[in-house]
Order: C-alpha cells, then sequence, then structure tokens
C-alpha cells in the first residue's frame, strides 16, 4: 500500500521518479578520493627537549612542597579545617595514588604547630554505680602523672593501714567493744544460770542453743528417774523450767540488737582508725592535683569508699588448699581495680601537647569508636572500667581523624557510629549489638566524652557522588569536598613545577637524582598517563613509582644518575611484566588464529580497534569488523546485541548508523535493507560507541561494493550527521595495530584513522614515531565519514549536487543507488509477489 | 611440772584432743597435731557425746532457744543424735587433714559420757604422760571449766586451748607464725616449760622468747638473774627484756600479744591463767594456741 502511495505521487519534476519503476546500477568507474595527508611526525608525540629544562639534573631544583596543581582542592582543605564548626568535616575526592593523604597530612602538620588546647581523658570507677564509669577531663600530660599518683597511694596505704589495725591502741579498743558486748550477755545468763542452779535447773549449752532440763547433784536427772517422780514433783519443776524459759527468751531477745549495736560501734570504730591514713594518703594527691575540681570530687568518692572498705588493705585469708593469692603489683591485684584509672588519652608530657593527628588505617567499629572488653569468670562474661580501650575517635578528639573511606563503609556498624558521634558531639563507647539492639550480656554504660575534632575522609569520586546521593546525613556532615585533580595543563610553567615535583619524590624516596634527559622522558611520560599530550598526570603514586623503578634499573645498569634510558627500560620492564595476555592475543592473531588481514582490500570488511584494561595496564587489539547487506525492513541487526554480548552503548551506537544511513540515503524512500553486523571471533563482549564509525564503514563498503583497505585500522565513534567523535584509548589502540603490522612487516601502506579530535591526545611511542618518520606507517585523522571512507576505499565519498544527487561513480552515489534498489524489489514483493520480507 | 607428753614408743601417754558436739577450731586441731609432732606422741581422738545433751533431749518438755534470738524449738534425741554425728564427722575430716599435714598418727574413740568423765577414763587408760586438748573454741560456752579438768583429770600435764581469734602456728608451707612464747611466773616451772618449749620451738622450726612474769620489780629482777644463768647455753632463746611486774591478768596477756606468738606457753593457776578465773582476757588477746602447764 505504501508503494501504491508512491506510485501515486510519481511526478515527472523528481529526478529519481524514473529510477523507482526500475532503478539501474551504477556501472560509472568510481572516481578517485582526493589525497588525504596523514598526521605529521610532530602531531604524534610531544617531547620535551632536555635542553629547553634549564638545568642538569633534578640535583639543582629545590623539590617541590607538597603537591602541584592542586589549588582547589587545597583551597578546599584549608577553609574546611579552618572552618570551625563540627559539620563542616572533609571529603578528599580524585583518583587513587592522587597524593590526596599525604597533602592532607602535611598541611595538618603545618597547621598543627599553631598554639591549641588538647586534654587528656581518663575513666574511672563510678563509686555509685559501677556500671556507669566516670570520665574526666585533664590537662594535656597530667593523665599518667595522676595514674601514677593513684597506684603509689594505694601502694602506701597497703602498708600503713594494716600496720595501724594491728597496733595496740586499735587492737585494745576492738577488744573493748567485743568484750563489752560478751561481757553483758553472758553476766546475764550466769545470773540465770545461778539462779536455774538454786532450783535445781541446769542449763545448757548447745551448739545451736540453750536449753533446760531438772538437775540433781549437779548432773542432769536421767529421763527414767524423773518420769518415776511424782506428778506434783515432776509439774513443779516443769513450773520452774517454764518461767526461767521466759526469762531467758527476755535475755536472749536483745541478743540481735546488742549484735548490731557492737557491729555499729566496730565499724564506727574502723572507720575513724582507717580514715586518718587514707585521708592524709589522699592529702598528697590533692595537693598535686589542686588545679583540676574533677580530681578533687572524684577523691572524695574514693576517701568515703576507701574508708567503708577498708578491710581490702588487708591481706587475704588463705583459702584451703589455694596458693597464697598476695599480689605485689598493685596493678595487677583485684582488690584494688576500683582505685584504678583508665587512661583513654594522653600526651607523654606536659609540654608536648600538640593537636593529634590520627590515621585509622582500619576503621572498624573498636577501632573507631573504642571497645569495651570482656573476661571469662566462672562461667560468665564481666567487664569493668579498666577493660574499655579507646578508639581512633579518643586519640584524635581535639585534633584530626583521617580515615579511608571505602574502608569504613566496608566495615559494619562503623560508618553509622561515626556520623552518630559527630552529629552528637559526643564520644561514647558501646557495644555495636547494643547499639542495634540486639541482646548482650550486661554491660557498662560510660560516660560520654565531648568530642570536638574534624574528620577527613579520602576516596574516589564515584563513592563521593553516591553517598552524597544516598545519604541525607553524608551532605550535613561533609560539606567540604576537597576535589583532586588527575591533570594539569602542560605549560612550561608546570613542566618546571613537574620537574621539582620529580625531585621531591627524589629527596623523600632517597633515590639517584634524575638528569635533564631523565626528567624530559618522565614529562612526557606523564602526558602519556594523562593521555593527553597538553596534560600532565598529577597522580603523584603513580609517577613515584616510575621513578623508583627507574632508580632501579638505573642502578642495574650502573648508572650514577636516572636517565632517559633507565626511564625507557623502566617503563619496557613495567609493561612487560603486564603484557603476558596482549603477547597472547597477537600471537593468535600472528597464527592466524584469529583472523585480521592487514593487506588487500575486502568488500564489507574492515578492522576495527579495542582496548583491553587488565588492571593498571591497558593495551589495544584489533578486530575484524564485517558487515552484510541484503533487502530488507529496514533493520541493521547487531549480532553482538542479539547475542546478548554487547552492551548499552554498544547500541545506541548501532542505531545511530541506522539513523545517518536513512537520514542520508533514505528521506524519501523506505529504507527497505536489512543488515547484520559483528565483530567477528569476539566472544568476550563488546560496549561503548567507539566502533561505530567503523561499523558504519563497513555497511557503506558492503552497500557500495567498494572494498576497504585491511592495512588499515579504524577508530571512532560517529553521530547522525555523519561527523566522527572523540573516543579513549586512542595510544593504545594505535600501537596495538601497529604491533600487528610490524610483526608481518611493515609495508608503508599501513595504518590506523582516528577522529580528529584525538590528535591531541597522541603520546605515542618512540618505536612509531620513528616508523611513521622512515614513512613505514600512518595515522590518519578523519572529521567525518565522507574523509574517512574516501581513505580507506580511495574512492570520493561524493555530495549531493544542486539536484540532490550524488555524483555518480561516487560511494554515496553507489550506496544511494543500493538502497534504492532495494527499496524497489521490497515494493515490488509488497504488490503480490509472494516471498514475505524479513 | 613437766609439761611433757610421752612418745609414741613409751606408751606411757598421747595427746588427747576431745570433740563435742561444738564446732572445733582448726587451730586447737592443729595445736594438738603439733605438740605431737613435737614430742613423737601419738593423737587420741575422743568424740564425747554428752550423755547430758541426750538425757536433756528425751524430756518431753525439752526446748531449745536459738542464741540469737527468735522462735524456740523442740529438741528430740534423734535430733540430738544426728547432730552429734555430723559434728563428729566432719570433725574427723579436718582431724584427717591436719594429721597427714604433721604424719602424727590418730587413734578414734568415740564415746558417750560426761565430757569430763571421757576425758578421766581416756587418761587412765594410757597415762600418766598425756596432754589435753580442747577440740572447740575456748571461750565459747562450753561444758566445763579448766579448774574442773585439772582438778578431775590426774593423768595429764597440760591443757592446749585455742580462743576465738587464734591463728594457725605455722602455714601449709611451715613458716612460722611467730616465736614461742614462754609466759615465765617463777623459776620452778621454768624448767619444764622451757623442754617443753624446746620441742615445740623445734617443730616450728622458731625461736623461743621467755617472757618474765611477776608481781614486784624485786621479783622480777632476781627471776631474770636465775633465768639467765639457765639459759647460759641457749643459742635458740632470747629473753624479752622488761618483764612484766604488774600482777593484772589483762596487762599480763597484753604483754603476751605483744611478742607475737605462735605458740604460748603459760602456767595454769598463776597471773595469766588464774585459777577459778576467766581466761577470757588471754584468749581474748592472743591470736595463738596455748598450752597450759601444771
Amino acid at each position: 500500500m505504501f508503494f501504491d502511495r508512491l506510485k501515486k505521487n510519481n511526478n515527472a519534476s523528481n529526478g529519481y521518479a524514473s529510477q523507482m519503476n526500475a532503478p539501474m546500477p551504477d556501472d560509472t568507474p568510481p572516481k578517485s578520493a582526493p589525497n588525504h595527508a596523514p598526521l605529521s611526525v610532530a602531531e604524534l608525540r610531544r617531547s620535551v627537549s632536555p635542553a629547553s629544562l634549564g638545568f642538569a639534573s633534578t640535583a639543582e631544583l629545590e623539590p617541590a612542597v607538597g603537591l602541584i596543581g592542586q589549588e582547589r582542592a587545597l583551597k578546599a582543605i584549608d577553609f574546611g579545617v579552618t572552618m570551625d564548626s563540627q559539620d563542616f568535616n572533609i571529603f578528599a575526592l580524585g583518583p587513587p595514588a592522587s597524593g590526596k593523604s599525604t597533602a592532607v597530612r602535611s598541611y595538618l602538620e603545618r597547621k598543627i604547630s599553631e598554639p591549641a588546647t588538647v586534654y587528656d581523658w581518663v575513666y574511672v570507677n563510678n563509686f555509685d554505680d559501677s556500671n556507669n564509669p566516670r570520665a574526666l577531663q585533664l590537662p594535656c600530660g597530667r593523665a599518667v602523672i595522676f595514674e601514677k599518683a593513684m597506684v603509689d597511694m594505694i601502694d602506701e596505704l597497703r602498708q600503713t593501714l594494716p600496720a595501724i589495725f594491728e597496733d595496740d591502741e586499735y587492737q585494745g579498743r576492738r577488744r573493748q567493744i567485743d568484750d563489752g558486748f560478751r561481757a553483758g550477755q553472758e553476766e546475764a545468763l550466769e545470773a540465770l544460770t545461778e539462779k536455774a542452779r538454786e532450783q535445781n535447773i541446769a542449763i545448757l549449752r548447745t551448739p545451736t542453743g540453750i536449753g533446760m532440763a531438772p538437775m540433781l547433784d549437779g548432773k542432769v536427772v536421767k529421763p527414767e528417774v524423773f518420769a518415776g517422780l511424782p506428778e506434783e514433783m515432776r509439774k513443779n519443776v516443769e513450773n520452774k523450767i517454764e518461767g526461767l524459759q521466759k526469762e531467758l527468751a527476755a535475755i536472749l531477745e536483745d541478743v540481735p540488737k546488742s549484735e548490731k549495736e557492737r557491729r555499729n560501734r566496730l565499724q564506727m570504730l574502723n572507720e575513724e582508725v582507717a580514715g586518718g591514713p587514707i585521708s592524709e594518703a589522699l592529702d598528697d594527691v590533692r595537693k598535686d592535683h589542686a588545679d583540676i575540681p574533677q580530681i578533687i570530687e572524684y577523691l572524695g568518692f574514693v576517701e568515703r569508699d576507701m574508708v567503708r572498705n577498708f578491710a581490702l588493705f588487708f591481706a587475704q585469708e588463705q583459702e584451703e588448699g589455694q596458693p597464697v593469692q598476695r599480689s605485689v603489683d598493685t596493678t595487677k591485684d583485684p582488690r584494688f581495680r576500683r582505685y584504678l584509672v583508665n587512661i583513654m588519652v594522653s600526651q607523654e608530657s606536659t609540654s608536648a601537647c600538640a593537636q593529634p593527628i590520627v590515621e585509622e588505617l582500619n576503621p572498624n567499629y573498636g577501632n573507631l569508636i573504642g571497645r569495651i572488653e570482656h573476661v571469662a569468670h566462672m562461667g560468665s562474661l564481666v567487664t569493668d572500667f579498666l577493660l574499655m580501650k579507646p578508639g581512633a575517635l579518643h586519640r584524635a578528639n581535639g585534633g584530626y581523624l583521617l580515615v579511608d573511606a571505602r574502608k569504613l563503609l566496608l566495615s559494619p556498624f562503623a560508618w553509622e557510629a561515626l556520623k552518630r558521634a559527630i552529629k552528637a558531639q559526643m564520644l561514647r563507647i558501646e557495644q555495636p549489638e547494643e547499639t542495634n539492639g540486639f541482646a548482650s550480656t550486661q554491660s557498662i554504660d560510660p560516660e560520654a566524652i565531648p568530642l570536638d575534632l574534624k574528620v577527613v575522609l579520602f576516596g574516589d569520586r564515584q563513592l563521593y557522588y553516591s553517598l552524597a546521593a544516598g545519604d541525607p546525613d553524608f551532605n550535613r556532615l561533609f560539606k567540604v569536598q576537597a576535589d583532586f585533580d588527575d591533570t594539569i595543563s602542560r605549560t612550561e610553567d608546570n613542566q618546571q613545577s613537574y620537574a621539582r615535583l620529580i625531585a621531591a619524590i627524589v629527596k623523600r624516596h632517597e633515590l639517584r637524582h634524575v638528569d635533564a634527559t631523565g626528567v624530559a622522558r618522565l614529562i612526557d611520560e606523564g602526558s602519556r598517563l594523562a593521555d593527553d599530550r597538553e596534560k600532565l598526570s598529577i597522580e603523584v603514586g603513580n609517577l613515584a613509582d616510575l621513578i623508583r623503578e627507574a632508580d632501579y634499573w638505573a642502578g642495574q645498569m650502573g648508572e650514577g644518575m636516572v636517565t632517559n634510558d633507565a626511564v625507557g627500560r623502566a617503563i619496557e620492564e613495567r609493561i612487560q611484566r603486564s603484557d603476558r595476555l596482549r603477547d597472547r592475543s597477537q600471537e593468535g592473531i600472528e597464527r592466524d588464529l584469529v583472523l585480521i588481514e592487514t593487506e588487500g582490500a575486502k568488500v564489507g570488511q574492515i578492522n576495527g580497534l579495542s582496548v583491553m584494561q587488565l588492571g593498571d595496564f591497558a593495551f589495544g587489539k584489533p578486530s575484524r569488523i564485517t558487515a552484510r547487506v541484503r533487502m530488507g525492513k529496514g533493520r541493521v541487526t547487531d549480532i553482538e546485541r542479539e547475542a546478548n554480548l554487547s552492551g548499552s552503548l554498544h547500541t545506541k551506537g548501532v542505531m545511530i548508523l541506522w539513523g545517518y544511513l536513512a537520514g542520508k540515503f533514505a528521506e524519501d524512500i523506505p529504507l527497505a535493507l536489512a543488515a547484520s553486523l559483528v565483530f567477528e571471533q569476539s566472544y568476550g563482549g563488546v560496549d561503548g560507541d567507539s566502533a561505530s564509525s567503523t561499523e558504519l564503514y563497513a555497511l557503506l563498503s558492503a552497500l557500495s561494493d567498494m572494498p576497504i583497505r585491511q592495512g588499515l585500522a579504524v577508530t571512532g565513534s560517529v553521530n547522525q550527521m555523519g561527523d566522527v567523535q572523540v573516543i579513549g584509548g586512542a595510544n593504545e589502540k594505535i600501537e596495538g595495530f601497529f604491533d600487528i603490522c610490524k610483526s608481518r612487516g611493515l609495508t608503508g601502506d599501513q595504518g590506523v584513522l582516528i577522529p580528529q579530535g584525538n590528535v591531541q591526545h597522541l603520546m605515542l611511542r618512540p618505536e612509531i614515531v620513528t616508523a611513521v618518520t622512515d614513512g613505514l606507517f600512518n595515522v590518519h585523522s578523519v572529521a567525518s565519514i565522507d574523509q574517512g571512507i574516501e581513505i580507506l576505499t580511495g574512492v570520493e565519498a561524493g555530495q549531493k549536487d544542486a539536484s540532490g544527487q550524488f555524483p555518480q561513480g561516487t560511494i554515496n552515489r553507489k550506496v544511494e543507488d543500493k538502497l534504492r534498489a532495494f527499496a524497489w524489489r521490497a515494493g515490488s514483493f509488497a504488490s503480490g509477489n509472494g516471498v514475505g520480507l524479513v | 611440772m613437766t609439761a611433757h607428753v610421752a612418745a609414741a614408743t613409751e606408751a606411757r601417754g598421747r595427746v588427747i584432743l576431745r570433740f563435742s558436739a561444738w564446732a572445733p577450731n582448726d587451730v586447737a586441731i592443729q595445736a594438738a597435731m603439733l605438740v605431737a609432732n613435737a614430742f613423737q606422741s601419738e593423737v587420741e581422738v575422743l568424740f564425747v557425746e554428752d550423755s547430758q545433751r541426750v538425757d536433756f533431749a528425751s524430756f518431753p518438755f525439752a526446748k531449745e532457744y536459738p542464741m540469737r534470738g527468735g522462735a524456740q524449738r523442740a529438741v528430740s534425741v534423734q535430733a540430738v543424735k544426728a547432730e552429734l554425728k555430723s559434728a563428729f564427722t566432719n570433725a574427723r575430716q579436718r582431724v584427717a587433714a591436719a594429721a597427714a599435714e604433721l604424719e602424727v598418727h590418730v587413734y578414734e574413740h568415740v564415746v558417750r559420757d560426761d565430757p569430763m568423765q571421757a576425758l578421766v577414763s581416756a587418761c587412765a587408760r594410757r597415762g600418766p604422760w598425756n596432754m589435753i586438748a580442747i577440740a572447740e573454741t575456748f571461750g565459747s560456752p562450753s561444758t566445763f571449766s579448766l579448774d574442773e579438768v585439772f582438778d578431775t583429770v590426774s593423768d595429764a600435764t597440760g591443757v592446749i586451748i585455742a580462743g576465738p581469734d587464734a591463728r594457725a602456728c605455722m602455714t601449709p608451707d611451715r613458716v612460722p607464725a611467730g616465736p614461742v612464747v614462754l609466759a615465765v611466773e617463777d623459776t620452778i616451772h621454768f624448767q619444764g616449760m622451757l623442754r617443753a618449749g624446746r620441742h615445740i620451738a623445734a617443730a616450728l622450726a622458731s625461736e623461743i622468747v621467755v617472757l618474765l612474769v611477776a608481781g614486784a620489780e624485786q621479783e622480777l629482777a632476781q627471776m631474770d638473774a636465775e633465768v639467765r644463768l639457765l639459759l647460759a647455753d641457749e643459742s635458740n632463746v632470747r629473753l624479752a627484756l622488761n618483764g612484766i611486774t604488774y600482777g593484772d591478768q589483762s596487762a599480763a596477756a597484753e604483754a603476751v600479744r605483744r611478742q607475737r606468738s605462735a605458740f604460748l606457753i603459760a602456767q595454769y593457776g598463776g597471773v595469766i591463767a588464774p585459777r577459778g578465773g576467766s581466761l577470757r582476757p588471754l584468749t581474748g588477746a592472743l591470736p595463738c594456741p596455748i598450752l597450759l602447764v601444771r
């Protein structure tokens, strides 16, 4: 029906109208394409001349202090550190090895030289509730002094208290109390006994009490004798006994009261006797810490408890069969644990009170917040304030805490705990199972400590943005992002700064100095690492590693300095350590296990290029891409996609091809094309659109029947307008194809097509530059598909003339003709000639 | 009179360790074993079921009032017997442990008799060189008096007691708690006490301290001279300076206490342990077992 409509509208004014009925193939010989010059040697690699650097070696240079090119990040750090607010913590984001940690630490170390107030923190027993240990804040450096003072005080009392209680005076006073108690009771009982004796009643003492029985001649009457007495006599005896028992009961009723009175008097005596030496011992501690009110208050509680529990200071009774349990070391004697001091944070001395900079390398929950340990005792787990251990937040309190964000997030409960502490500005040691509502053994709940610190997290950009998007607390608490760049512009000044950075690395790692040739090579390599001739990589870690390796090879080569050769060797050796798979891949091509042609020309077949990233090593690999075309319903089949071997970006690229074809060649005709594209012998999956131009060339070749030079490889993405767009990994791709061509023998006709926009990224291996110089290899830049197809086929692409036609003999004409032929045939099938279209 | 216990080979006496229903005092038990060991003698353990207690329990109106106050309770013969049985079982264990520690041979007898009569009989069986040891804490309301013991039992040379504050003479690893103190009130008893002191000090591996107790300065001086003559060749004996001249029992007891003795040998019927008087000042003051000699 569609084609019927077309027939009705078929007017002679349309130049193609006559063709719709029977399109004729274009038999005109192909028109030769204009010459497209390849890139010049200078465009393939940017090298700095050693002589232009103005020094002979890094020995002449002042090493750079800190990082270079990170003004944005350093300014942010300065702001974050200076901003006196607990929610302006810092997240330092950037690629790994960009020197974030070093830069931050270096900055902070310069900053902490300024005077600051830091405190020592200790935990002590809470005598009113041992489950809630008290925190004491002490001036810097005083915790150790206080702890020692308490131990010394206890040692003194261990000597003096027992002696005082063995003293004659105490013993005499104690006996007086005991005797008074016993005497009172004994006298009453003796009087009753005498009275009973007068009545011939015996008072018998038993282990469990007192009884009464009839007596005769000083002995208890035998029961059978008593039973033989007249009833009246027996009754009389029983009445006497009953009367005496009442008196006895009255005497014994007072016993508990008397006993209590005795205990009270003894207690008062003990406290009076113990109080003096205890107070005297504590006065020494008070005198040394009179300027710390919290300690003075605490010592008041200590004194009260010690007086009450003075018996602790006497040697323990030795249990039967047990070894003598008398500890010499006060700190190990369980009796005195309640009086000891648990130091959580202390400075070495009162004069070493700098703000702490703490880097926690293993930021799990316990290491951050602290932990409460338990010991097993008679089948259960017990703890006390001495078993509390500080965490990084304790040590960093008053200063700065540096943490790797990824490690923090990977540790269960740690991130939440850190946020909680920052938000509350309080540090409380809790068991994670308590915090999260799980059942637990009874533990302690120590007093919280005020928290005053800045936290600096380190992480990559992806992590930062994930946190910013997914965690509302993050944005509230980490308001400062210090964004570390990975490159700087390669200007003359920055090249000089780079040289000084190299000097700093040499100095820090105590390496051989690098001469000007070595520095020049390192600068060039910096651009290669940046993948951009106009940039220098400032991932300091990577640069430092390369310099260290070059230093090693310089040593191996017996050189006193690191030269260009040593740097080159380091680069080669590094590649050689990593390129086993590249070698296997290349071997597969060389042995024709993987089919790649580097000579001749084929229709619908082209060499594409991809990058394999294995760890920190990347290499380019050519792949054969083929296209087949036939009449169809206007569908370009991406075989990779159909086989679920491609990602969405690749699919997008293929769809763009369809848009280009339709837009350029089928504005007024149906696109009755069925095409299939495939990466031959590719089984591992492809993604990205960097091969979309390559695929398009293959399609155009198949449609135009014009062969493509197999000595060329192509990379570049394409848009619907036919513009060739920038891709990544240009250097690796060119080098990958070069290596294949080189292994087969360079012919001079071989080369690579790259997008024009990628020329600025080129930092090819010197070997390739040499090959190009010698005319054995070429690199072309293309801006459009037309330009590219001309280079690949040697045939003019063709532009539409005033009548809207592509000139005959051009690629575009041939393509258009083919598509029109497909459209006509499709129409004739649709009008009733049977076979369904696919 | 000499405070002496016959050696096992002499078969003329033993240390008679008497148990009743009262809780035994481990210091008294250890002291008995120590003395037996010192004299190379044996110990005869006497478990006495006080017949008077059993008789008391037989009365239908028998009641017992707790010492600490509280409701009275009925008493039965079965309960008394069970209590005695339990007490003796406990005592046996303690005796066995103490005997093993000092390697002393022990004989056991269970008798139902008047406590004093049981002692008389036991001492007469082996006599005359026995020494009596009272297993329960002296000063607790026990059913006898020392006067009665010394008056009634003729085949014993002394009585060993331990007060409520008594501590062991020595540690398990044989470290003595202090010296053996002889509280000498006249030179007649001195030689006998010194001989006994030598035995016990040797067993304890400690020294002997002689403390002189007199009623007047002159008496003290005279005793001092005599004792020094007698001690001329004794290397392990020390004469405590400034002997006590008071006739007061408490002061004398205090003077003894200051010596921090592991074992005290004193004369019964003197100032320190007066006849007919209370021994509470002595037993309350001294943290060691006491051997009272005739």
